[in-house]
């Protein structure tokens, strides 16, 4: 057949897809397929289901109702075979007849599904995406029963011709945010996308923001969730990474094991993951400002107590904090590239020789290292947002170190009305406190009991406002 | 019309009012009229106050009356547009003297508190840098941050309220009535750069989401705004009435509340409540940049950058030109008194007018195409009366 | 309207130019950490030509010449502000005085140079306005300051931590920077400031015994704050003792007057800041029998004080109202105690604050001296009585309700 031949010759290496012939009744047929995307098995039996069958004039109907019955088959044009292929389907050609059919029989190697190692909890459930675009969206689906719920694919990148799929729930998801996702991402002409961050940029209303506009979830019940306050989630194929927007600088402090815990506890938990960012940000500007230009700030036994261990000091607190802080990164850089069974030997080398040797050198001072700990490991409390945050205490430390307390209040403000003027798509990035959303409030640093979240998040603007009752 | 999405909350307006009826007045104001009316100063701070909200009455019922389209808009077809311009370029050269005076006081807090050395050319310019920022910026960012700082402020606010009541004998305020009342007058007049400024509020007109509230939510937190300067007032008045000489005018109020704390031993906790407070005084400054830089765009229309910038730049070069904030007071209390007092109350009267005038255009649109509408359909019901005959 | 691509470099281009003005700040502003002492306590002597400076720092530092750690330096110069400039030249330091919670005033210093050198201090923002006032009465501030550091190897502000718990935990008079001029300056031209001794050794450190026969032969005292250490090396214990006795400046003097332990209870009797610690009734006669010490400490004060013209006649009258709570259960726990006891002992501690606070009275009539602001009182409740005021003609009377709890 010479449209099957040239359809092989527009691969570069026609030999990368495989040929098979054989007869439905009289006529003759054709089937393509990628041996390493396809399952040799289920084309075999396909093989065999058609071998000696169908009459002398079979079309690509009779061979989808008579014999192909059991299979995901449809008849697609000529024209989108190549990517049927290219996605592990096999295409099958009738001899003088255009058109052909697909018949899924997709097979490659899937990650299983695991915990997610971003957002691992105590209590609930541990199921995480996995890279499989199907599986993820069927961990979604196994979630949400409803016919309601609306995915819309396509593919995008010229040459990886990624799948994608934006999830929502019909009747809850705000009118015109669909639209507005979809023709974002169609927007992108790009050609290859790795991971669902390479989406990120087109959703935010101002990519070089410090400041994420999108929200990230590794874990079905997340996205569950978050499609039932209104949202839209966006699913890549290669990605574990499923995309939610609108987003809420908020929904960073927030964990799915918040909404299994009793709620008192869960609230304990969101306002200490508050402080501790807090305390990641501020601490080492407020400490360099403090012993630089405000002394009176201090009480006078804990700056009795720094100051000698400020003694022969060879830098000022802001270089010294500055020092540490590199230090800290370049640990924890090495740390996360290297392999696991150097480790141990890292930490020693990290903690002993770096961090006490330099304290007993007389390099840097106990309270510097102190104060860097702990707003390290602060910063960790809110893994989402830890990039962010570690570049802003970098700039906090500066300003408070050039600019003293003056400086960290100008920055502060600076920092907030940046903050306050940061929308995802249509949603104010500091509600529902700035706007003030009292029904959202329930759910923003207090987690109230479950019954009583009656209302969908009123900052996403879902037309569908209860959720209880 | 200003679209929703744009708008200002009535709880942002709240925010709002109670920043600009209390941070600017707390700091300077006191000491001045202390030193001028001595224990009078806080009858002198009464009047001011009242005359305050006389002005927040005035605002918040144009705002509650508007209808729904910009003080431009209106003024403009109210007086013409020569006149707008003119009306513009007065306001807009207010709000920079408001804006200098404020950044003046800021330097003299900081120069005196915190900073041993503090040379404000160089320190100017963060703060500058941030007022551009801030009137580059909408008006909803603007609530937004004042809706989101304030919790903080208002915190900061009631712990030193706490701290100076705890601590001060108000009964050294008394005697009153040591000064004439006219030279508590004069004196009160002076220094009318300090108040009226609730005419920043003219930036939110038609700009506000609104409800049946609005209006006394607006006035409470004014009256609450009142309260806290004129509470500060005593404890300055109670602390400082026999030695004003002695103050230094950014010390004020941490003096007020470090006195009344007394103990040093856990540092000083007043200078840090002062600082968190302070965020009111630099966002204050960043809307009356924010409502010069509106005013410059009425002028002569143009990208929001640009007005901001030039005004950023100008008062940089203006403030760095000015050797001490006391010259700067001298300039504002001697020269600039009179124009204040009359813009003072000239921009709420101004709003109300153009508002009532606007709506009732609105109405007479409104009835004009009632009107019209009545009009064909009886030409339709007579016509079709004709067709049946 | 400014394109994405434009906004985004102006906003570029501010955060360099943030970072670039920050740069470019004085590298004198943000000096090292050990460049800087901090000042807990000041001592200051002489007057406008002479004066004397001794600082207290609270983290030992080396002195010039001899290397040895000290947490007192001292310099001198022709005014205060000259002294301080040479305190830090002699350090090679900047001191800082954000920590400053105590001024003493060294013995014989004049109404004069103490106003000065105070309202210098707070008016260049070296002192708060909460920073204590004491004054050394038996020796030169610099001494004073130099003999208290020697109480300890290192000093966490001795001075300064004893005249705070005197504030907030002795019944003692105290006076802060802002209050001794602000009641120096009121109609009364008048102020107190608490003293400060070092006292010799440790048999001589006795209670800070004050009072007089009260009513019923009884002694009043509260108790004068006391802390002590070895010094290094010595045999001897210095005690430092605080607030026993007050002196006063004002009046025609322009050196200050001294109050008796007897008086100075009259001064904190009517402070209405002075709201807590322990007051003593010692040798009193409860029932016909003696007891010997008595000790009650104050959970409630309340001053009032009422002025009024009446028949031709400046009247003031003070009403103490006060809640003891006794500390001996011995007396408590009698079963006399409520029929007998109670009665009798309120009485007595009635009538000593009546008798001491009539005798400071008496004592600033006889020396012309108005330390309790009567004729202030009289400036702010009594217009009348303020224009034909004169100390000696007031007319005074104690009201004291004095109620036991156990």
């Amino acid at each position: 057949m010479e449209r099957v031949d040239a359809l092989l010759n527009s691969f570069e290496n026609p030999k990368t897809i495989f040929q098979r012939n054989f007869s439905l009744g009289k006529r003759r047929a054709v089937v393509l397929f990628h041996p390493d995307l396809s399952d040799t098995y289920t084309l075999r039996s396909i093989l065999r289901a058609c071998a000696g069958k169908g009459s002398k004039d079979a079309s690509l109907y009779d061979l989808l109702t008579d014999i192909l019955v059991v299979s995901e088959a449809e008849i697609v044009k000529e024209s989108e075979a190549v990517n049927h292929i290219l996605e592990g389907d096999a295409v099958i050609f009738l001899n003088g007849i255009p058109d052909c059919i697909t018949v899924n029989t997709k097979n490659w190697e899937k990650r299983s599904i695991t915990e997610p190692p971003t957002e691992t909890v105590v209590r609930g459930p541990r199921e995480g995406f996995t890279e499989d675009f199907k599986t993820n969206i069927t961990l979604i689906e196994k979630r949400l029963r409803t016919r309601k719920l609306a995915i819309e694919k396509f593919h995008i990148g010229r040459e990886s011709h990624t799948a994608v799929g934006v999830c929502y729930i019909g009747g809850i998801v705000r009118p015109g945010l669909v639209r507005e996702v979809v023709e974002r991402i169609k927007s992108i002409n790009i050609d290859s996308i790795s991971d669902s961050h390479y989406l990120v940029p087109v959703l935010e209303e101002r990519p070089y923001s410090l400041f994420p506009q999108v929200g990230t979830a590794e874990k079905p019940d997340a996205i569950a969730s978050k499609l039932l306050e209104g949202r839209v989630a966006v699913v890549v194929d290669g990605s574990p990474i499923v995309l939610t927007v609108p987003f809420m600088l908020i929904e960073d402090f927030h964990s799915g094991e918040d909404y299994y815990e009793r709620n008192s506890f869960a609230t304990f938990l969101r306002v200490l993951r508050l402080i501790a960012v807090a305390f990641a940000v501020f601490l080492p500007g407020l400490y360099v400002a403090d012993l630089t230009y405000h002394y009176e700030m201090v009480p006078l036994k804990l700056l009795i107590t720094v100051i000698n261990s400020l003694k022969g000091i060879p830098l000022t607190p802001m270089w010294e904090i500055l020092f540490i802080m590199l230090l800290f990164e370049i640990i924890r850089e090495a740390s996360i590239r290297m392999p696991k069974s150097l480790g141990t030997a890292m930490s020693i080398v990290g903690a002993l020789v770096l961090g006490d040797t330099a304290v007993k050198a007389g390099i840097i001072s106990s309270p510097g290292v102190m104060i860097i700990a702990l707003s390290s490991i602060a910063l960790y409390t809110v893994p989402a947002i830890v990039g962010t945050t570690s570049l802003l205490r970098i700039l906090f430390t500066l300003v408070g170190g050039l600019g003293g307390v003056y400086g960290l209040l100008l920055a502060s403000i600076a920092l907030v009305h940046y903050l306050a003027s940061l929308n995802s798509l249509g949603t104010p990035s500091l509600a529902p406190f700035a706007p003030f959303i009292s029904g959202d409030l329930k759910d923003g640093v207090v987690r109230a009991p479950l019954f009583s979240l009656k209302t969908r998040p009123e900052a996403i603007g879902s037309p569908n406002k209860r959720r209880i009752g | 019309m200003i679209s929703t999405e744009k708008r200002i909350s009535t709880a942002q307006l709240f925010a709002l009012v109670f920043i600009l009826g209390m941070s600017l007045k707390m700091m300077m104001l006191p000491v001045l009229l202390l030193k001028s009316c001595g224990r009078d100063s806080v009858i002198a701070m009464f009047v001011i106050l009242v005359a305050e909200l006389v002005c927040l009455a005035g605002a918040t019922a144009a705002i509650a009356l508007s209808p729904q389209k910009s003080f431009g808009q209106l003024l403009k077809a109210t007086v013409g547009k020569i006149a707008a311009k003119i009306i513009f370029a007065l306001m807009a050269a207010m709000f920079f003297l408001k804006l200098l005076l404020l950044s003046g006081e800021v330097r003299i807090f900081f120069a005196e508190n915190l900073f041993t050395e503090f040379p404000w050319c160089v320190y100017s310019v963060p703060f500058f840098a941030l007022t551009t920022v801030i009137s580059i910026g909408t008006a909803r960012a603007i609530g937004r941050t004042a809706q989101f700082l304030f919790p903080l402020i208002l915190a900061a606010t009631v712990l030193m309220l706490f701290l100076i009541g705890r601590g001060v004998d108000f009964t050294e305020v008394l005697p009153f009535g040591e000064f004439a009342a006219r030279d508590v007058a004069a004196d009160s007049l002076r220094y009318a750069m300090w108040y009226g400024d609730y005419s920043a509020l003219v930036v939110f007109l038609g700009s506000v989401k609104r409800s049946r509230k609005t209006v006394a939510i607006s006035m409470i937190s004014g009256v609450t705004a009142s309260a806290v300067v004129l509470f500060f007032t005593l404890g300055l008045t109670a602390s400082f009435s026999n030695v004003c000489y002695i103050i230094h005018f950014g010390q004020n109020v941490t003096g007020m509340s470090h006195y009344a704390l007394g103990n040093i031993m856990q540092g000083r906790i007043d200078l840090i409540l002062f600082c968190v407070w302070m965020m009111s005084v630099f966002l204050k400054g960043g809307m009356f940049a924010y409502a010069a830089a509106y005013c410059i765009r009425a002028i002569a229309p143009m990208n929001r950058t640009l007005p901001a910038l030039i005004l950023g730049v100008t008062l940089f070069v203006i403030s760095c030109f000015i050797p001490s904030a006391t010259g700067l007071h001298t300039v504002m209390a001697d020269y600039v008194a009179i124009p204040a007092i009359a813009f003072q109350f000239a921009v709420p009267a101004l709003m109300l007018t153009v508002s009532l005038l606007g709506r009732r255009r609105e109405r007479k649109g409104e009835e004009c195409e009632r009107m019209g509408e009545d009009c064909e359909q009886i030409n339709e019901r007579e016509c079709a009366e004709d067709d049946d005959a | 309207m400014m394109t994405r691509r434009r906004r985004i470099l102006v906003y570029k281009l501010f955060c360099i130019l943030f970072g670039l003005v920050l740069l470019c700040l004085p590298y004198r502003g943000m000096p090292y950490s050990d460049l800087r002492v901090v000042a807990t306590v000041l001592g200051i002597d002489g007057g406008v030509g002479e004066v004397s400076v001794a600082a207290q720092l609270a983290v030992p530092v080396a002195q010039n010449g001899d290397g040895k750690a000290s947490t007192v330096a001292t310099a001198k110069g022709g005014s205060i502000s000259e002294a301080l400039e040479n305190l830090e030249i002699g350090l090679g330091r900047r001191v800082d005085y954000g920590h400053l919670s105590t001024v003493a005033i060294g013995e014989g210093m004049t109404l004069e140079d103490v106003t000065e050198h105070v309202s210098y201090l707070m008016s260049s923002g070296k002192a708060g306005p909460g920073a204590y006032l004491v004054y050394c009465n038996a020796s030169k501030a610099v001494d004073f300051i130099e003999q208290a550091q020697q109480m300890g190897e290192s000093s966490d502000a001795e001075l300064g931590s004893l005249i705070s718990y005197s504030k907030s935990g002795n019944h003692v008079a105290t006076t802060t920077a802002l209050r001794f001029l602000q009641t120096l300056n009121s109609s009364s031209h008048a102020a107190i400031m608490p003293c400060v001794e070092l006292e010799g050794s440790e048999s001589d450190a006795q209670p800070a015994a004050a009072g007089g026969t009260g009513g019923g032969g009884g002694q009043g005292s509260s108790s004068g704050g006391q802390s002590g250490q070895s010094s290094g090396g010595g045999t001897e214990r210095k005690k430092l003792v605080a607030a026993d006795t007050v002196a006063v400046y004002g009046g025609e003097s322009k050196l200050p007057v001294m109050l008796d332990a007897y008086t100075t209870k009259g001064v904190v009797w009517q402070d209405k800041n002075s709201d807590f610690g322990l007051v003593e009734l010692r040798n009193v006669l409860v029932d016909g029998e003696e007891v010997k010490s008595l000790s009650t400490r104050i959970t409630k004060k309340k001053v009032k004080r009422s002025v009024k013209r009446e028949n031709g006649e400046n009247v003031m009258e003070y009403k103490i109202k006060m809640k003891l709570r006794l500390d001996d259960s011995r007396i408590c726990g009698s079963p006399l105690f409520y029929d007998k006891w109670k009665n009798a002992i309120e009485d007595e501690f009635e009538s000593v604050i009546q008798n001491n606070l009539l005798a400071a009275v008496s004592f600033s009539k006889e020396n012309k001296v108005d330390f309790l602001g009567i004729r202030e009182t009289f400036r702010k409740f009594c217009r009348e009585g303020f224009d034909s005021f004169e100390l000696d003609n007031v007319v005074v009377t104690v009201k004291a309700d004095v109620s036991i709890q156990t």
